[in-house]
């Protein structure tokens, strides 16, 4: 099926856990660190931004990921395969034209963007970015698909 | 639970900037400079 989406977010919410899905506005240049190497994947207008919380929480710090990424262009951090810090991790994220959820992966180990880790409910889940929104293939019959507006607002007294 | 990820899966190609000399190493279509944003960059 084809959400269609624009400047908002797809949240998608499982019983325990969920995604929030942006498209990126910009083209930019999002620099990925490891251990050894740093990587420049270059992003156009139109890609995903997945942030994946498996044991689901607030949904705010996906809300600041997202925006940190597209609109900040901040880099992201790729732990050392077995690193003790993964399990505290408890929002990832990944950045590409189409990205697949996997249940099976260690959580911010993986440096490759197509794959985003997520909860046993949410995996297996392929979404892609089009014109009209956002695809996803195959949809579970348990989760529930809404659409979600905000803005960061900042006042100064 | 992991999965092997193969260690290929991630293929760097190396770059220079011809606008600001920045050597990376970029991943996917249309390579960007991450110092410039210049598109004008040739693989090394």
């Amino acid at each position: 099926m084809i959400f269609p989406l624009e400047d908002e977010l797809m949240l998608i919410s499982g019983t325990q856990s969920f995604l929030l899905v942006a498209k990126t506005r910009t083209r930019f240049a999002l620099c990925i660190e490891t251990q050894n190497d740093e990587y420049v994947q270059s992003v156009q207008p139109g890609d995903l931004v997945v942030v994946s919380a498996p044991e689901g929480g607030a949904i705010e710090p996906a809300i600041m990921l997202i925006e940190l990424i597209r609109a900040y262009h901040v880099p992201l951090l790729a732990l050392k395969k077995g690193h003790p810090g993964s399990k505290r991790i408890s929002y990832v994220v990944s950045v590409a034209p189409e990205i697949s959820t996997n249940c099976s992966i260690q959580r911010g180990t993986h440096p490759e963007q197509h794959l985003v880790c997520s909860s046993d409910e949410l995996g297996g889940i392929t979404l892609k970015g089009t014109g009209a929104g956002v695809e996803l293939s195959p949809v579970p019959a348990e989760i529930s698909l809404q659409r979600i507006k905000c803005w960061i607002k900042t006042e100064f007294s | 639970m992991d999965i092997d990820i193969p260690p290929d899966r991630v293929k760097p190609k190396d770059y220079r900037c011809n606008e600001c000399s920045e050597r990376f190493k970029g991943i996917g279509k249309n390579p960007i400079c991450p110092s410039c944003q210049s598109e004008d960059v040739t693989e090394i």
